[in-house]
């Protein structure tokens, strides 16, 4: 036994000898090059997708309306704050419009407060990220190219194809670092300067002046202007020759502040070149389709130059138009109204920007139909009262939203063979079929309320809500506004007097009647039916059957309301502007600001909304995101920046000059009584003019600056960081060179006045 | 059977002996408390050379001539000598030595004595160990040694804590130090989805733990040991042990008993009514939402425990089951845990094999803790519930508090993490050189993580839907480690000379997924991969001469994936040197029983520092929600990751200089260290100069950080007569830091601002700066009225201009303490057992985020129509808007916490032991901090779980 086991014995420490041999000689150096396993791809792996180049240059596009890899967050591109203010649409929107009399914000969020009271210093850190987010998107753009070089793609042997793709995606690279570094020259003037010839590292960039920089964007700008695809011909979203043209026309525009001397001519130059490249204003009464969810298709594109598109399911941020919409939300306003879940309660605007439509103040007229469109319940709420009975019949034509080819609108039936419907109808026909088949179909000839078998289209002479009904019994049909009811007013007051027609009302809620109407001096009643037989008259607020007629003291319009429930009324003038432009939510809000923090002190601003032109929601049905684009450049601008150039000695015509103006106010008032004549048009006008058509489109600051109006001249409410505002000092003409990079930088030097 | 090697070794022995008529005398060695034999006693002729050792069975046999003396030795017994009278037979008990500088203290890759350490270590045995309901191992530890803090991080059930070990020498990288379980090195990361990691260790199975703090003592660590190492041995069975069952159970009563001071419904419907305020937003209840919250948390700990030795194996397993409700309604953990260890002895002892694996399910139902703030914030006049029953809502408010108690009811987070931590050594005792060693390790620590989020849809929004949140995720940390160790008495340089080599490889593996709900549609978002490595070699040697002067010199160097192949490589020396005053001849009357001076220095470095693969241009792709419109279409984007080339170690490098003493034989032992820390080539994330990388921020290697203190801990043996015996412990700490450099650039007023919090965005209150503390608070000095009211708005013009803006800001204060301090007592009497513990903290300052948020515009100017409620304190500052950056709020939070007061008696029986003990923990805390609790780790006080006081009920039963 002794013999086996010391043999065992030496077997084992024989094994566990070779097994020590084995881990101290197998202890060469493990590969300790380990590189990501995942999605994420290092050096040249990542571009062996030849579709690698689109994805990054929409990285540098994204750079604009995104916040980091993941929407709405996650993955930031930016740690240096939360990523949603991080966005780079949301930070210069704030720079270009909390620092003005265009809007002031009432949070609490680190030193926002310190932008509109101009007291803001170099260690803002709104600022700061703005810095941070242009250099960052300078730094991308570097990098495409760098990893876009004809060296790289030959080594990488990209197929033709895509080489000529990469060399336009190359031009719209350049253009989008020239517009940050037009933002950074804008913003910051002496900034740190980096292209593509410098590498990814920790080094410390030089600084450039701000005259050198402007050279080197108007460089860049005319040498991608003749390789970039032409105006108008690139794809939605992307920028094309006419956006270079926009972005030298600004450069040129401000070129007195940027370089001390002017370059106007150049300024009629290429607007002139954008003028002619095609692009329209759209028609009348549309100046808010440009900042609705649809905006990239309902007819406002077709002025839009640039743009930063949004999407409420594909391109999410907290940032961008998002930011927008939710920040000017709050008080009284309903997010519905806006197409969104809930307001942030932030953005309001000062009086100085409402003082800017006069019009607004003293309406001279309203538009009554439109404004009774309110009064009607949605089509949804209204066919709800129908019970849920749909049926096979329903109606179809022009008149209906897909036209003769249906799907048809199928009607409810409340009671054995009567039907109806609350239908959205445009002008146009329609008639009434059954299964989608013309197989049975009704029209109306002679339009008598009578129905025959395929008889003729029944016309529907205005776009509206409708009520439609149709009775198989009686073969005969109806077809109302939505809820107009059989009260009306009727007086001396009104257009047709003491004889009538009766001006109709629309009922809200049971025995609630409202309407908006324009009333002359004089007396009206309240009658039903256009009879005598039940009528009320009153005063102070309460209604007295057969009582003393209601006195209308002046010219106006007015939101009427009577309720029989508890016998009273209201008559409350109207005050809507005819400039179309003015949209400012005042229900609950003061004009005039003592106390910046509040929602309440300040009117609200309405104009970015999550509608569509129909009304309806935009896509993401949480109402948390947008898909209202923000338009960057676009038509209108140029016209006005050809305007001031005209008057500030650049050449051209002002005839032509006020011919544009002339066409923005057409659509503004939906009529010419807005237009101006050359003699009224001056540069002061210009400035008012801007802000009237351009407000919170991100240009004021740079506007005011232009026209000496920013800092030492020029005062509105809480500039200077009190009530009724001070001039400042002249050197915030240009935001501070943030203290976090100094200090970092040894080459940089900090700007004129800031410490 | 003996070894050849043994064999000629006995010859050597034996030649000197056999000029002298020698008797053969054997006998049996044991030990004199269990009765079990001992194996590896010395046994030696005293005055000579000659001596063997007995074998595993206690056995021993030896040539000695009568009149000799046999001392019998053995480390951590008495020794005992015997005069020799001829006997054939000489039987031996030792009994254990109570004197603790012979104890065996770990250091890595081997061990050594406390007489013999000379780095600053700390050992801390089961017996001093924290009572009560414990879950997370490293609370046995809280208040037990100089120099290491550690902070609950807050009162849900199985949280971890912020263990720092001389304050962190990092700022960007990890400051919690390397954890080394049974030799295994965790991930200093963590692994995914559990509330700590170290749950995964039961802490009824914890034997010791050893805190290596200064860098000559982790050095050998490298990489990863700036921050200090533990070193945590878990329970094993031992040999020859007969068969033995345990089984331990503890009840546990945790109550809130500090709820945040808010407006009740009458003062908070007065500033509604005083400020002109739209009543009709409010209600007409009186809701206290804390009560509404929180809840009595029970919970149970249970243990059993098997283990029985053999002649050359013994095991041990242990099984746990721990279950504990938050007091925050629906928190829950569990733990259901197997320890199981088994030691195989081959070779005549000469080879020994021990397996440990530990498997642990932890179940967790994570509470949405936002509740704590919605709690804090609702509007107290609102009901929890309507009439009907249903939640009480703000309708369409989309940034109204949501309902905490419908949150906690309707946000269920469950997780489920499986993890496995085994461990095979390989120790072998090589026989063809006495004294040199191989010792093998090859460790696993595997888990997978499966977890499920279902939140009910929103019921203050029409729009929205449901969420849905399916998470899971693997970690893997593989290692293989091997050092040969050789140590030898060289008795003509009167030196014992210990020499150890090896080398190590450690891969570290993570996977996670998600898929979750965007707008109700269930999204998958990409695997997220990371992968990293690190290969060491390390040595080190100790010599001990003349039991005198001791000298430790080591070397490690790493290598980590996360660097270039240029900077891939760090050194890592440390060394030490003691000298044993005590054991001078001119010593030998003193009154010190034991003296000793010891200094070491060492670098060591930092790879923790956030991403894996920070040096490599890395490209991400953009998913869901982050696409771009082009033309009709949406395309996803790539995007290019900030990166440093030149990425590389973060170095410390330490002194430390202290003194052991001992004295009136023991009866009153203590230490004091100096120490002085430097880290260079600091990895902090600092912004980029613009323009020069692909973000604002880049962790890259930027400045350096200084770090000093004092420790100081004392053990008295205040009764020792056998019945009574009463302990007393107490340890202080002075400590202080400092960032010395901070960028690449010489703005002495550079800062880059830290700390977020709640009531702004991008609002921040303590910063980093050159000459401060890394957790100094930056703030506006408040201007107080004669009456000592604060005036609203009114600061002290630092600048002078005349206007006050975040350039009058100054650093003021700071979260860290300037000292802290541990007290333990222990009394025994016959059967009956109390301690307990108190713990310190002074010159620590919080910013009280609760009441800064306390404003009268906070409350009544909200985003919608609802207002909310915050803390008492604005009817004493009477401000109307924001003032965060105000001074006022930074308040003092020194404290002293009674942790935890234990009674135990154990009962005897013959077959059965039953020890009955109670516990309370959490019971006092003297302070002059006005908000919940003095003690958050970062310094900022909002939304704190309050940590529960607890009592708990155990027994333990030993068969």
């Amino acid at each position: 036994m002794k013999t086996i086991n010391i043999t065992t014995t030496q077997i084992i420490r024989s094994l566990f000898l070779v097994l020590i041999m084995v881990f101290t000689f197998q202890s060469c150096e493990q590969d300790l090059e380990l590189q990501p396993e995942d999605a994420r791809l290092v050096g040249d792996a990542a571009f062996e997708d030849a579709s690698s180049y689109k994805a990054f240059l929409g990285k540098l596009y994204g750079g604009f309306s995104l916040s980091g890899q993941i929407g709405p967050a996650g993955l930031p591109d930016l740690a240096g704050l939360d990523e949603g203010f991080s966005n780079y649409l949301r930070l210069y929107w704030k720079m270009q419009e909390l620092t003005t009399d265009e809007a002031v914000v009432g949070w609490n969020d680190g030193t926002i407060k310190d932008l509109h009271g101009q007291v803001w210093t170099s260690g803002n850190e709104f600022i700061r990220t703005m810095y941070s987010r242009i250099f960052y998107q300078i730094a991308q753009t570097n990098e495409f190219l760098r990893q876009t070089t004809d060296e790289k793609l030959t080594s990488r042997s990209v197929d033709a194809e895509t080489k000529s793709d990469v060399a336009s995606y190359r031009a719209e690279a350049r253009f989008l670092r020239a517009l940050s570094y037009w933002h950074a020259l804008d913003l910051f003037g002496n900034v740190p300067f980096v292209t593509e010839n410098d590498a990814v590292g920790a080094f410390l960039p030089e600084q450039i002046s701000r005259a050198d920089l402007y050279t080197y964007i108007e460089n860049e700008l005319l040498a991608v202007e003749s390789t970039i695809v032409g105006a108008r011909q690139n794809e939605y979203g992307r920028a094309d020759q006419a956006a270079v043209w926009t972005l030298l026309a600004k450069l040129y525009l401000n070129s007195e502040v940027y370089t001390e001397s002017a370059n106007y001519d150049k300024v009629v130059e290429y607007t002139n070149k954008i003028i002619n490249a095609g692009y329209t204003i759209s028609g009348s009464n549309t100046y808010e389709h440009l900042f609705l969810a649809d905006n990239d298709m309902n007819g406002g594109q077709s002025e839009f130059i640039f743009t930063v598109p949004c999407d409420g399911l594909n391109t999410q941020s907290y940032g961008a138009v998002s930011f927008i919409i939710h920040a000017s939300l709050g008080g009284s306003m309903d997010p519905a109204s806006a197409g969104i879940n809930g307001g942030w309660g932030g953005l309001r605007t000062t009086s100085a920007l409402v003082n800017k439509f006069p019009d607004f103040i003293t309406p001279p007229s309203f538009d009554a139909d439109a404004e009774n469109m309110t009064l009607v319940k949605s089509v949804e709420d209204n066919n709800a009262t129908l019970g849920n009975n749909m049926t096979q019949w329903g109606l179809v034509g022009s008149s209906t939203a897909n036209g003769w080819d249906g799907p048809d609108m199928e009607m409810y039936e409340l009671a054995t063979n009567e039907f109806a419907l609350y239908a959205e109808l445009t002008a146009g026909e329609f008639k009434f079929r059954f299964n989608e088949d013309w197989g049975q179909n009704y029209g109306d000839d002679g339009a008598d309320g009578s129905l025959e078998s395929g008889g003729a289209n029944i016309a529907v002479a205005e776009a509206g809500q409708y009520y439609v009904t149709l009775n198989l019994n009686t073969f005969e049909y109806t077809i109302s506004k939505a809820n107009l009811s059989d009260w009306g007013l009727v007086g001396s007051s009104t257009a047709n007097g003491w004889d009538g027609p009766d001006m109709e009302m629309y009922e809200t809620d049971t025995d609630v009647y409202e309407l908006y109407a324009n009333l002359t001096a004089g007396d009206i009643k309240f009658r039903f039916n256009e009879d005598w037989g039940q009528n009320y008259g009153g005063s102070g607020g309460n209604l007295v059957a057969g009582g003393d007629n209601i006195s209308i003291a002046e010219d106006a319009g007015y939101h009427i309301t009577m309720n029989l429930n508890d016998n009273s009324y209201t008559i409350n003038k109207v005050e809507l502007s005819a400039d179309s432009r003015a949209m400012f939510y005042t229900d609950g809000q003061s004009l005039e600001i003592e106390d910046i923090s509040p929602f309440s002190q300040g009117y609200a601003i309405t104009k970015f909304k999550n509608l569509d032109s129909m009304g309806n929601p935009g896509s993401d049905t949480e109402g948390n995101f947008v898909d209202t684009d923000f338009p960057m450049f676009r038509l209108s601008d140029v016209y006005l920046m050809y305007a001031e150039a005209v008057l500030r000695g650049g050449g051209g015509s002002l005839g032509d000059a006020v011919n544009y103006i002339n066409t923005l106010r057409e659509r503004a008032y939906s009529s010419t009584v807005g237009n101006i004549s050359g003699g009224d048009v001056d540069l002061d006008f210009i400035l008012d003019e801007r802000a009237r058509e351009l407000y919170w489109e991100a240009h004021r600051r740079t506007d005011l600056i232009r026209f000496g109006q920013f800092s030492d001249q020029g005062i509105w409410p809480w500039k200077g960081n009190v009530p009724q505002g001070k001039t400042t000092e002249a050197y915030r003409d240009l935001m501070p060179i943030p203290s976090s990079d100094l200090g970092v930088n040894t080459n940089l030097k900090q700007n004129e006045g800031y410490n | 059977m003996k070894t050849i090697l043994k064999q000629v070794l006995f010859l050597l022995f034996l030649i000197p002996a056999l000029t002298w008529a020698q008797t053969k005398v054997s006998g049996t060695i044991t030990d004199g408390l269990t009765g079990m034999p001992l194996g590896g006693v010395n046994v030696i002729i005293k005055d000579t050379s000659q001596g063997t050792s007995s074998d595993f069975d206690g056995n021993y046999t030896i040539n000695v001539t009568n009149g000799q003396t046999l001392v019998f030795s053995f480390v951590g017994y008495t020794s005992r000598e015997v005069v020799y009278a001829g006997q054939q037979q000489l039987d031996m008990t030792l009994q254990e030595d109570a004197d603790l500088l012979d104890e065996v203290v770990l250091i890595g890759y081997g061990e050594t004595t406390q007489q013999n350490a000379t780095g600053a270590i700390s050992k801390v045995s089961s017996e001093e160990f924290n009572k009560g309901a414990i879950v997370a191992p490293e609370q046995l530890l809280a208040g037990k040694t100089a120099g290491v803090r550690i902070t609950s991080g807050n009162g849900a059930p199985g949280s971890g804590s912020e263990i720092r070990i001389r304050g962190g020498a990092s700022l960007s990288g990890n400051n919690s130090p390397l954890i080394v379980v049974d030799g295994l090195p965790l991930d200093q990361r963590g692994v995914q989805g559990v509330r700590n990691q170290l749950n995964a260790i039961n802490p009824n199975e914890i034997l010791d733990f050893v805190v290596l703090k200064d860098a000559s003592a982790t050095a050998i660590y490298g990489s990863r040991a700036s921050n200090g190492v533990i070193l945590i041995t878990t329970k094993k069975g031992s040999a020859n042990q007969p068969f033995k069952v345990e089984y331990d159970a503890k009840v546990s009563q945790g109550k809130v008993f500090n709820k945040l001071d808010l407006l009740d419904a009458n003062q908070f419907s007065k500033i509604i009514n005083d400020t002109g305020s739209d009543p009709s937003i409010s209600g007409t209840s009186s809701t206290d939402w804390q009560d509404a919250i929180y809840q009595t948390a029970l919970g149970m700990i249970q243990n059993v425990t098997v283990s029985k030795g053999f002649k050359n194996s013994n095991f041990r397993v242990n099984y746990n089951l721990t279950s504990q409700n938050g007091v925050l309604i629906g928190d829950h953990y569990e733990r259901n845990a197997v320890n199981a260890n088994y030691v195989q002895r081959l070779l005549d002892n000469d080879l020994k094999l021990t397996l440990t694996a530990k498997a642990i399910k932890d179940e967790n139902k994570y509470a949405n803790y936002g509740a704590i703030g919605n709690a804090k914030s609702f509007d107290p006049t609102h009901p929890v519930y309507n009439e009907d029953g249903s939640y009480f809502h703000y309708f369409g408010e989309a940034l109204s508090p949501q309902n905490p108690v419908w949150l906690l009811n309707n946000d269920i987070n469950n997780a489920d993490n499986k993890r496995v931590i085994s461990n095979f050594n390989i120790d072998y005792k090589l026989p063809f050189l006495e004294g040199l060693k191989f010792n093998l390790n090859a460790g696993v620590d595997y888990s997978e993580l499966e977890g499920l989020q279902t939140v009910t849809k929103d019921p203050r929004l029409d729009t929205n839907f449901a969420y849905r949140n399916e998470y899971s995720g693997m970690n893997r940390n593989l290692l293989m480690d091997f050092f040969f160790n050789y140590k030898k008495d060289v008795e003509s340089i009167n030196t014992v000379v210990d020499v150890t080599a090896g080398h190590s490889f450690q891969d570290f593996y993570l996977e996670s997924n998600r898929s979750e709900t965007d707008a109700g549609v269930m999204i998958e978002r990409p695997m997220n991969i990371e992968n990293n490595a690190l290969e060491s070699y390390f040595a080190r040697a100790s010599f001990d001469i003349a039991d005198k002067y001791l000298v430790s010199l080591s070397y490690r160097r790493d290598g980590s994936s996360r660097f270039s192949d240029q900077n891939r490589w760090g050194a890592f020396p440390g060394a030490s040197v003691g000298w044993k005053i005590s054991n001078e001849d001119f010593m030998d009357n003193s009154f010190f029983s034991n003296l000793k001076l010891r200094a070491g220095w060492g670098v060591t470095g930092q790879q923790e520092i956030g991403p894996n693969y920070g040096y490599l241009g890395i490209y991400t792709p953009g998913q869901a929600g982050a696409l771009v419109q082009f033309g009709s279409t949406f395309i996803n984007t790539l995007r290019p990751e900030e990166y440093d080339a030149d990425l590389k170690w973060e170095e410390t490098t330490q002194m430390n200089v202290a003194l052991d003493f001992g004295l009136f034989n023991n009866r009153l032992t203590g230490s004091i260290d100096l120490y002085q820390r430097e880290t260079d080539d600091l990895l902090a994330t600092v912004p980029t100069p613009a323009g020069s990388n692909l973000s604002d921020l880049l962790t890259t290697n930027v400045g350096s950080m200084d770090s000093k203190g004092i420790e100081v801990g004392l053990s008295a043996d205040i009764i020792d007569k056998g019945d009574l015996t009463w302990n007393v412990s107490a340890n202080v700490t002075f400590e202080q830091r400092e960032i010395t450099k901070l960028s690449l650039g010489e703005d002495p007023d550079f800062f880059i601002p830290q700390g977020g919090i709640a009531g702004g965005v991008g609002n921040t209150i303590q910063l980093w700066k050159e000459g401060y503390d890394p957790s100094t608070f930056f703030v506006f000095r408040q201007v107080y009225d004669d009456a000592g009211q604060p005036i609203e708005g009114a600061y002290v013009d630092v600048n002078g201009d005349n206007q006050i803006t975040e350039a009058d800001k100054q650093a003021y204060k700071k979260a860290t303490p300037d000292a802290f301090a541990g007290f333990t007592s222990l009394l025994t009497y016959k059967n009956l057992d109390f301690s307990f513990t108190f713990r310190g903290s002074f010159g620590n300052y919080m910013y009280n985020n609760v009441d800064s948020g306390s404003f009268q515009e906070g409350i009544i100017n909200t985003a919608g129509n609802y207002y909310l409620n915050n803390s008492v304190n604005l009817l004493e500052s009477n401000f109307n808007d924001a003032q965060y950056f105000s001074d006022y709020y930074i308040q003092r939070a020194d404290f002293v916490k009674l942790d935890n007061v234990s009674l135990g008696y154990t009962f005897e029986g013959s077959k059965v032991d039953v020890r009955a003990s109670i516990t309370g923990t959490n019971l006092l805390i003297i302070t002059d901090y006005d908000g919940l609790d003095p003690e958050i780790s970062n310094g900022i006080d909002n939304n704190f779980y309050p940590r529960p006081r607890t009592y708990v009920v155990g027994l333990n039963f030993t068969f």
